[in-house]
C-alpha cells in the first residue's frame, strides 16, 4: 500500500509542476466566471444558465485534465524509459498502475472541488438557493472521470502514440454519452430487416454509459432522485473502472521495457 | 556463493507487423555463472546482447526460454530487487523532481522508513558530490551530474549486486576516472558487479573476470589474473573468429 501511495504522490507532484495543469484550471475558471455574462442575457433564468455553463465547464475540464494525466504521464514515462528505474525496484506491476491511477484521481478530485467552489461562490452571489443535487452532480462528474481515467490508462498501454490514445479516449467519451441512441439504432435497423442486434448490444454494454451518470441535467427541475438508483449508478461506475484498471494491470504485467 | 546463474537463457524479440512477424535472436542458450564479490565485465560489440542480458536480470524483459538465478533464488522474485542496483545505459529520470525528491521517491519504493531514507539520501548525495545540489531540479542538471545521480540511485539502498550498463559511455575523461574509482571502491567493499562495456581498456582495469558476448552467444570467459596476452587482442580474435 505504501508503494501505491508513493507512486500516487509523485503523480500528483508531476501534475502540479506541469504548465498544462494550470492552463486547464485557468481556462475552466475563466469559462465559469464568464457564465455570469451569459446569464445576464437570459432574464429570469440567470442562475440556471450559470449552473449549466458552470457544471458543463467543470465536466469538460475535469475530463481534459484526467486525459492529460493518464495519457501524457503514463505513456510519456514509458516512451522516455524513466519507468525502467521504477520497475527495477521491488514494485509490483499492479502497484504501479493503481498508484498512477490513484494519483490521477486525487488530482482530478482537487480540480473538481476547486472549480465547484468557484461556481458555488458565483451562484450564491447571484442569490441561488442551495440544491443538494448540486453536490450529487459534482460527485457524478467525478465518477465519470473515475471511469474515463481508467479507460485512458488502458488505452495508453495498448496504443503506441499519445495522439492515438487521446483520440480513442475522446471518442469513447463522446460515444459514452450517446449509448442510448444505439438502442434506437437497433430498433430502426430491425425495421429495415438488418439484424445486428447482438453486435449492437455488445457495443452498448461494453461502452461506458455516461448518460446514466448525468445527474446535472436534473438540477432545477422537479425530478426526484431515487436512493437505489444512485446506489446502482455508483456501483456501475466503480465496477466499470475496476474492470478497466485490472485489464490495464493485465496488459502492463506482460509489457517489456 | 554464486551471485548470478543463467541456464540456457534465450531471448528472441518478435516484432509484429500487420500480416507478418520478424524474429530476432538477442541471446541464445546463455549459461553463465558469476561469483559474488567479484567484478565481471561483459564485453561485446554493439548489438551483441549485453543490454538484453542486463534487462533480463532485472525483470524488464522476460526470457523466451531458460532461467535466471540470483543469489541462488529463482528470478523474478520481488525481494531480490532490493538486493540489486541497476544503472541503465541511458538513464532517464523524473526531470521535474529535485535530486533529493527523486532519491526519497526511490527510497519509498524500497520500503525504507523516513529516518532511514533521510540518512541514506544524504549519505548517497554526499558520495556522488551532489550534496549542494540536493534541492535543484534534475531538469537543470548537466550530463555529468545526471550520470552521478544515476550512480546515486544505484547505491541508495546499499545493494549487494550492481548491474551497470555501459557506465562510462558519454562521460568525459575525469568522469570516467571517477567512475572507475567508484567501481574499485565498491569492489573493495565486497559488492558483486556486472558491468557491460565495449571499452576494452576500462573493463581490463576493473574486472576480475570477463565474458565475451557476440551475436547473443557467450564466446569466451577470461580470468584477468595471470592473463598473459592483452585483453584487446583476445577480444578482437574471438570476435573475428566468430564472424
Amino acid at each position: 500500500m505504501k508503494k501505491i501511495f508513493a507512486i500516487a504522490e509523485y503523480t500528483i507532484k508531476e501534475n502540479i509542476r506541469h504548465k498544462v495543469f494550470y492552463t486547464i484550471l485557468l481556462f475552466a475558471l475563466v469559462i465559469i466566471i464568464s457564465s455570469v455574462l451569459f446569464s445576464m442575457l437570459s432574464g429570469e433564468e440567470e442562475t440556471r444558465v450559470i449552473l449549466d455553463i458552470g457544471l458543463g465547464a467543470i465536466e469538460i475540464f475535469a475530463f481534459l485534465s484526467a486525459i492529460f494525466a493518464a495519457v501524457g504521464l503514463v505513456l510519456g514515462e514509458m516512451e522516455n524509459k524513466s519507468i525502467s528505474l521504477i520497475l527495477t525496484r521491488p514494485v509490483r506491476r499492479f502497484e504501479y498502475i493503481w498508484g498512477r491511477y490513484s494519483g490521477i484521481l486525487s488530482i482530478s478530485l482537487f480540480n473538481i472541488l476547486l472549480m465547484s467552489s468557484g461556481l458555488l461562490f458565483l451562484l450564491f452571489v447571484k442569490g441561488w438557493s442551495f440544491d443538494f443535487r448540486f453536490l450529487l452532480a459534482v460527485t457524478f462528474i467525478f465518477l465519470k472521470v473515475v471511469i474515463i481515467s481508467a479507460l485512458a490508462i488502458l488505452i495508453s498501454l495498448i496504443s503506441t502514440s499519445p495522439i492515438s490514445s487521446i483520440s480513442v479516449t475522446f471518442f469513447l467519451w463522446v460515444l459514452g454519452h450517446v449509448t442510448d441512441h444505439l438502442k434506437y439504432l437497433n430498433h430502426v435497423l430491425l425495421e429495415e430487416g438488418v439484424k445486428i442486434t447482438i453486435f449492437l448490444k455488445a457495443i452498448y454494454y461494453l461502452l461506458p454509459n455516461f448518460q446514466y451518470l448525468n445527474i446535472k441535467d436534473y438540477i432545477g427541475y422537479p425530478n426526484p432522485l431515487v436512493g437505489t438508483t444512485i446506489f446502482w449508478q455508483v456501483a456501475y461506475s466503480l465496477a466499470y473502472a475496476s474492470v478497466a484498471t485490472w485489464l490495464s494491470v493485465l496488459v502492463f504485467s506482460r509489457k517489456e521495457f | 556463493m554464486v551471485a548470478i546463474r543463467t541456464e540456457n537463457l534465450t531471448k528472441i524479440y518478435i516484432r509484429k507487423h500487420l500480416f507478418s512477424s520478424k524474429k530476432t535472436s538477442a541471446l541464445e542458450n546463455l549459461n553463465l555463472e558469476i561469483e559474488d564479490r567479484k567484478v565481471f565485465g561483459l564485453l561485446g560489440l554493439n548489438g551483441s546482447g549485453k543490454t538484453t542480458l542486463l534487462k533480463l536480470l532485472v525483470g524488464l524483459l522476460f526470457p523466451t526460454k531458460g532461467s535466471v538465478y540470483i543469489f541462488e533464488q529463482k528470478f523474478p522474485h520481488l525481494s531480490l530487487l532490493s538486493r540489486i542496483g541497476y544503472l541503465p545505459e541511458f538513464p532517464c529520470f523524473l526531470m521535474y523532481l529535485t535530486a533529493s525528491e527523486l532519491l526519497h521517491f526511490y527510497g519509498k519504493l524500497y520500503g525504507l522508513s523516513t529516518k532511514e531514507r533521510e540518512q541514506r539520501v544524504e549519505a548517497t548525495l554526499d558520495l556522488v558530490d551532489l550534496k549542494d545540489n540536493r534541492n535543484d531540479r534534475l531538469a537543470d542538471f548537466s550530463k555529468g551530474m545526471l550520470e552521478r545521480i544515476g550512480m546515486a540511485q544505484v547505491l541508495l539502498h546499499d545493494p549487494e549486486l550492481l548491474l551497470l550498463d555501459e557506465p562510462t559511455s558519454g562521460l568525459d575523461p575525469l568522469g570516467i576516472k571517477k567512475m572507475r574509482q567508484t567501481i574499485l571502491r565498491l569492489k573493495e567493499e565486497g559488492k558483486t558487479i556486472l558491468l557491460s562495456s565495449h571499452f576494452v581498456t576500462e573493463v581490463e582495469r576493473v574486472c576480475d573476470q570477463v565474458g565475451i558476448l557476440h551475436k547473443g552467444k557467450l564466446k569466451k570467459i577470461i580470468k584477468m589474473r595471470g592473463l598473459e596476452s592483452s585483453l584487446e587482442d583476445l577480444f578482437t580474435e574471438t570476435v573475428s573468429e566468430a564472424v
